[in-house]
């Protein structure tokens, strides 16, 4: 049986400056900037923390908890959790703030098909606001399942977005035709 | 006659018992301070870290999307994305697992079409979701939400009714019938009108 179509509107988040092809550059270049700023440790830790915030949302469809279940019960499970808690990268990890991974990513994608991104560039720089409250929320304990499934999720749209793009200007015919030359190929192969 | 100075040897008595009792609370004092200063500067740095502005997922007041079908059928749910941004947006659905007021759960192997969709600014792009529904699952009706995720808050409320062929058959006589009865009595007030 097929239930009717429903629709729901994406916009905006109210409380922010909303998603532009400027403040997206904007915050893509006050990310890099920031690298310069901290650690490598701090970097990767908050990516890290990012991936296992990505992972508890996941973990709440149900893909995601077959897969968290999966593994929890097997021995990538234990032998992950043992080395996260041995090598305290748990603690590390929770001790960071987390990268909105998800949101850096879909925005940097957006960079890719803006059509007025010639001249947003010419803007540059363009001041990039912080992330405030959002960003300064209290952490929670960065585990290796979270992790896991987190990081499984972002490679999957990571591969699906690539091909989306790729998609209208990709070949299909696995054959090309002919160059139009009077001269016959000649190589080494062509024997 | 003098009189010499005992010192005890009991850790929790006399003088050097409270002085390690003032160490022992200076040196936790002195380390949980040390943990709050750090998860402060932490939050200080998440709070300046720079802003990835994100997308919120506004349904409509009475989205919900409701479907029915037999154990061993298919349920197939639509549901409509407009893109609202100035820019494009992606969007990839994930269903939570479905609940039954039994208790039952049922983790659905959804087959989301696409499963990641980009959206232009202003395109609306239709969602299919389908959910083989298993033999064993047993008959009820269960309730969850279909997640874009990614998006704060705001998911699309779901209810699949697993009926067994024959209810389903019945409960589409019974609409039938109803239908058939409301047209028949609309005639009859026809005609008594006419009359």
């Amino acid at each position: 049986m097929t239930a009717g179509p429903d629709r729901v509107r994406l916009v905006d988040a109210p409380d922010e400056s909303g998603r532009t092809t400027a403040t997206l550059l904007a915050s893509l270049a006050a990310r890099l900037a920031t690298l310069l700023a901290i650690s490598g440790s701090d970097a990767i830790g908050s990516l890290t923390a990012g991936f296992a915030a990505l992972g508890r949302e996941v973990g709440k469809t149900a893909p995601g908890a077959r897969l968290r279940s999966a593994l929890e019960t097997g021995r990538p499970g234990a032998n992950g959790n043992a080395l996260w808690s041995a090598l305290r990268i748990e603690e590390w990890a929770s001790s960071l703030p987390p990268s909105p991974v998800l949101d850096q990513l879909r925005n940097d994608v957006a960079l890719l098909l803006a059509d007025d991104l010639e001249e947003t560039l010419e803007l540059l720089p363009i001041p990039g606001a912080a992330a405030g409250a959002r960003g300064s929320a209290e952490p929670e304990a960065a585990t290796f399942l979270d992790f896991a499934v987190g990081f499984w999720w972002f490679c999957r749209e990571v591969a699906s977005t690539v091909e989306a793009l790729a998609e209208p200007t990709l070949e299909h015919e696995s054959v090309r035709p002919a160059p139009a030359s009077e001269t016959a190929p000649e190589g080494s192969l062509l024997r | 006659m003098s009189e010499g100075v005992r010192v005890p040897n009991e850790p929790e008595s006399g003088p050097s018992g409270a002085f390690a009792e003032l160490f022992r609370l200076q040196t936790e004092f002195q380390a949980r301070l040390a943990e709050e200063t750090l998860r402060y500067f932490r939050r200080l740095q998440g709070a300046a870290a720079p802003a990835a502005p994100g997308t919120v997922l506004v349904p409509d007041a009475e989205t919900e999307l409701r479907a029915s079908a037999p154990p061993g059928g298919v349920v197939e749910l639509r549901l409509e994305a407009e893109n609202r941004q100035r820019v494009h947006c992606t969007v990839a659905p994930a269903l939570t697992p479905l609940v039954d007021a039994s208790g039952a759960t049922w983790f659905a192997a959804a087959d989301a079409s696409p499963a990641s969709a980009l959206l232009a600014p202003g395109e609306v792009r239709t969602l299919v979701v389908d959910l083989p529904v298993p033999r064993e699952l047993p008959l009820g009706e269960y309730r969850g939400a279909l997640l874009l995720q990614g998006f704060r808050d705001g998911a699309v409320p779901v209810t699949v009714s697993v009926r067994s062929a024959s209810a389903r058959a019945r409960s589409s006589k019974a609409k039938a019938a109803t239908t058939r009865g409301t047209k028949s009595s609309r005639r009859t007030s026809r005609t008594r009108k006419r009359t």
